[in-house]
């Protein structure tokens, strides 16, 4: 596929590296050439320095036979022009990213498609809402519904006090054979690990887990976490995440929220009902202790600094917080945060990029989800009518040591793979891969 | 920091090596074929060159890591560079054609370099199994050794970039795709198809087979070795003015060409370096054929002679003829510096690069605006795209030191007993690959290379390879900045 990805920084570079990998071609316009030249030295892409709202710039970039073009600026009105202009240029996809959460209303959807943007992306809004649904789900520190929800992917931090640490895969397949779960692959040091029969099971690894729905109660007695229900939760910076994640729980559990900046609280204070905005230093750890961070369930630090929302995190933890949720912005950090004992990361960037690579229609995989702390991908395959995965059963496939098969949707219902299943055509077949071996899995089910 | 990444490089000279092994069939087969009696040589460099590649792809260069610095491209360009004329230069030296194996690796350095200067005195005597070998080399060599790795090594991935700005390090051309895969295989294919052409051209045209195969070969490479001694008319008239069409679109950036193909023509005549090339072109042929007439040869002659010659010369091809009864003093002098400007960026053609030139005229024509208006703020503009004053420092650095190592050069020739405007032509005629020039036989030089001694022939060969990789990546290798940088750590570990 023909991507362009108009930029100014950090997003637009981290989306077209990604895709880059996939075998796209991407030309990235951004008006920073120092920086493009990097880029361009690094990765296998074209590099065009300009305005991605100037004409002549998207003809450069040959916007015409472009399939998808991405705006991901800072700014939104920058981003809806230049969908505008590459749409009229016949790109045949247009996406811009905005940052106020009003416009992605259903009832705005046609006009914006009439002038030419096609989809709209607020990584904000999307970020809070994944905020949202980790505090309602109070195991799992990230989760991905594949198919409508008939398999789910946990990621599920395992405790010291679990009882299957210590176990290895082998012995925990045995002792609970109940367990309608697989686990497709651990996290641990920020190194990706495909299980195999004879890997022990550690403190502190991140498990990544496919299941059934409705698993959970299951999942939760045999890795030993207690359900936590979250009924305070305390959520520092009033920027549009804390924001939208506030207006999105308010009247269900009780949100104390900080804000440094006064006017941000003034703003917050407007918009919010039921939320109590405290003007305060989150650093400050007296002021949020005598807002009663001891007894929140939950504390969630979305402000600009990551290092601000690692270090709140971090106390937080000491002080008892079950559940602690940073917005981390730099990549470089995630693995550091995540070993360091940060429940769950949130990475505005990540979030974007995953978002997009919907709207990128590679042949055979029809979702695909990036998951934070780790450049491995799970991917959903529509299992081919001639794909050499239907010739034989799992066990003799030749599977890359990089990959897993998680789960397998056969029409309405839902297969947990053991090596004596069998894949057919139409399938639905659920991979955990590395990007090493992206390509080989991609040929094994086309 | 990580360590130095010589594993790749000799992974990719490795590889080079095995696809010069393979080429080395072509000429294997003919030589049986046409019963030569060289068949035995080629077999035996073929075997070393595949032994020595796989040695170095797979023993030495075993797994690789696939990233390359910016300081490993420039040492991969030059090993390349080096390790593969050296290793060509087997042939030369097994079949005997050349004297020594001074002579064998000017002759092999001279190929791939594109230059055309040749120590073989009657090449019409070779047999053609070795004409077909010394075409070949200059192909290959033509359009950059590294985009020959590039368009067949997809997996390089990451230091490919790396890799396409050192081959191409004055261009700073955008590619033709957003895969560099994808846009270096366009550029062989337009080359490739370039090359076709005209050898179909000439056959039409009543060439032999081989003689059109080098002749085509050395002409789109921009190479010049020539299949007869007295040069490119021993073809006959046709297809002389038929490589002379050839030798011009040589000397063009090759994605102009690609353009010229695709037929997105609306779009060419915009490129100011092609507008700069044409216009060069036709003035100097207009001095050059009135300088030849008012001395007295027929205007005709004239006219073909100054055409094909100025052709020759900015394209840096260097094919040499039969030059008219009466030589012109100016046309020495506007030789010598189309010798030095050289052929457009982004071509095959060598010497400082039209679009270098363009560049310091139009940044010493704002200067001299800024003399009378102290605070003008100017930029230069090539193509209407802002030229940063980064690269025009680069320039200017390249510029001077393309005219230090002229002069380095003919200081070291004139010591080896040439005359100082003969020393200071060939050593100009050879680092801008140009080769044989007719320039160098009216300062009372030879074409003939076999008769310098070797401290010549060895300093010929170095202007040949800085030339060819466009000085920097040379100097870079060789500078002590960049020694500082890695002594101590090879010390400590």
């Amino acid at each position: 596929m023909n991507i362009i990805i108009a930029g100014d920084g950090e997003v637009g570079f981290y989306l077209a590296r990604s895709l880059t990998d996939l075998d796209h071609n991407i030309t990235v316009v951004d008006p920073h050439s120092e920086l493009l030249k990097r880029l361009e030295k690094e990765t296998d892409l074209l590099t065009i320095a300009g305005s991605s709202t100037s004409p002549q710039v998207l003809a450069d970039a040959n916007v015409g036979d472009c399939d998808l073009f991405v705006a991901v600026l800072h700014d939104e009105s920058i981003n809806l022009m230049s969908c505008v202009l590459a749409k009229r240029l016949k790109a045949k996809r247009t996406v811009a990213r905005i940052s106020n959460a009003e416009l992605l209303a259903p009832k705005h959807r046609d006009m914006f498609r009439e002038i030419g943007v096609d989809e709209l992306v607020c990584p904000e809004r999307i970020a809070a809402k994944e905020i949202t649904n980790l505090l309602n789900n109070s195991v799992a520190t990230e989760f991905f519904d594949f198919s409508g929800g008939l398999l789910t992917m946990y990621l599920i931090r395992l405790d010291s006090d679990s009882p299957v640490t210590g176990l290895s895969m082998q012995q925990l397949v045995q002792t609970y054979n109940t367990l309608q779960a697989r686990i497709v692959a651990i996290l641990r040091n920020g190194e990706t690990i495909i299980p195999h029969a004879g890997l022990v099971f550690q403190p502190g690894d991140l498990a990544y887990l496919i299941s059934r729905p409705n698993q959970l109660d299951t999942i939760r007695e045999v890795l030993g976490k207690d359900n936590v229900s979250v009924r305070r939760a305390m959520i520092v910076g009033a920027g549009r995440i804390g924001r939208y994640a506030a207006m999105a729980q308010e009247g269900r559990i009780d949100i104390t929220m900080i804000e440094e900046s006064r006017q941000r609280c003034e703003e917050a204070a407007a918009l919010l009902e039921k939320t109590l905005v405290i003007n305060g230093d989150a650093t400050d750890i007296e002021l949020l202790k005598d807002e009663g961070l001891q007894d929140t369930d939950a504390f969630i630090a979305v402000t600009d600094s990551s290092e601000t929302n690692i270090l709140t995190c971090l106390h937080a933890k000491k002080l008892g917080v079950r559940r602690t949720i940073a917005l981390v912005e730099n990549t470089g950090f995630i693995s550091l945060s995540q070993d360091i004992g940060i429940d769950t990361i949130i990475n505005k960037k990540l979030i974007t990029a995953s978002y997009i690579s919907r709207f990128i229609v590679r042949a055979d995989a029809v979702r695909s989800k990036w998951l934070s702390g780790t450049n491995a991908e799970l991917m959903e395959f529509n299992v081919g009518k001639w794909s050499p995965a239907t010739r034989h059963l799992i066990r003799d496939l030749s599977l890359p040591k990089g990959a897993t098969i998680g789960g397998i949707i056969r029409g309405n219902e839902t297969i947990l793979p053991t090596r004596d299943t069998q894949i057919k055509a139409k399938d639905k077949v659920v991979v955990f891969a590395l990007p090493k071996v992206m390509e080989q899995v991609s040929k094994l089910f086309s | 920091m990580r360590r130095f990444n010589w594993k790749l490089i000799a992974q990719v000279t490795g590889v080079l090596l095995l696809y010069l092994a393979a080429g080395l069939l072509l000429p294997l087969v003919l030589s049986i074929y046409e019963r030569d009696g060289m068949q035995f040589a080629f077999a035996v460099s073929g075997m070393l060159i595949l032994m020595a590649g796989l040695f170095l792809r797979n023993m030495v260069g075993g797994k690789a890591e696939y990233r390359l610095r910016q300081d490993e491209s420039y040492w991969l360009t030059v090993a390349a560079w080096v390790v593969m004329p050296l290793f060509g230069a087997l042939p030369y030296l097994f079949t005997g054609v050349t004297q020594s194996f001074t002579d064998a690796l000017f002759e092999s350095f001279s190929g791939f370099t594109t230059t055309g200067s040749s120590v073989i005195r009657h090449p019409e005597e070779l047999p053609p199994s070795i004409l077909a070998y010394r075409a070949l080399t200059q192909w290959v060599g033509g359009l950059g050794l590294l985009l020959f790795v590039v368009a067949l090594l997809r997996r390089l991935g990451l230091g490919a970039g790396s890799l396409y700005e050192a081959e191409f390090s004055g261009t700073q051309q955008r590619k033709l795709h957003p895969r560099l895969a994808q846009s270096v295989t366009r550029m062989w294919t337009i080359y490739g198809l370039l090359t076709a052409t005209l050898w179909g051209l000439l056959m039409v045209q009543g060439v032999g087979l081989v003689d059109a195969f080098c002749t085509a070969c050395s002409t789109v490479s921009t190479g010049g070795f020539t299949t007869h001694s007295e040069g490119i008319t021993a073809l006959g008239v046709h297809p002389t003015s038929t490589v002379t069409v050839f030798m011009f679109f040589s000397g063009v950036n090759v994605a102009i060409l690609y353009r010229l193909f695709t037929l997105r023509w609306r779009h060419l005549w915009r490129d100011g370096e092609l507008r700069t090339y044409t216009l060069l072109f036709v003035c100097s042929v207009a001095l050059c054929t009135t300088a030849f007439f008012l001395e007295g040869n027929g205007f005709s002659d004239s006219l073909h002679f100054s055409i094909f010659h100025i052709a020759s010369t900015m394209s840096t091809c260097g094919y040499h003829m039969p030059v008219p009864t009466h030589w012109s003093f100016v046309v020495s002098v506007l030789t010598f510096v189309l010798i030095v400007i050289g052929a457009s960026a982004g071509s095959t053609g060598g010497g400082i690069k039209l679009r270098r030139i363009i560049i310091m005229v139009k940044y010493i024509a704002n200067y001299l605006t800024r003399m009378i208006h102290p605070n003008v703020v100017f930029h230069v503009k090539v193509n209407n795209e802002v030229v940063e004053s980064d690269y025009i420092n680069k320039v200017f650095a390249f510029v001077f030191l393309y005219i230090v190592f002229i002069i380095g050069g003919g200081f070291v020739l004139t010591m080896c007993g040439c005359s100082i405007p003969n020393a200071v032509c060939m050593a100009a005629a050879n680092i801008s690959n140009l080769g044989p020039s007719p320039l160098i036989n009216t300062m009372g030089g030879s074409l003939d290379y076999a008769v310098l001694p070797h401290v010549a022939k060895w300093t010929l060969t170095l202007l040949m390879l800085a030339g060819r990789v466009e000085l920097f990546a040379l100097l870079a290798v060789v500078s002590p900045a960049y020694w500082r940088l890695r002594l101590p750590k090879a010390r400590r570990g």
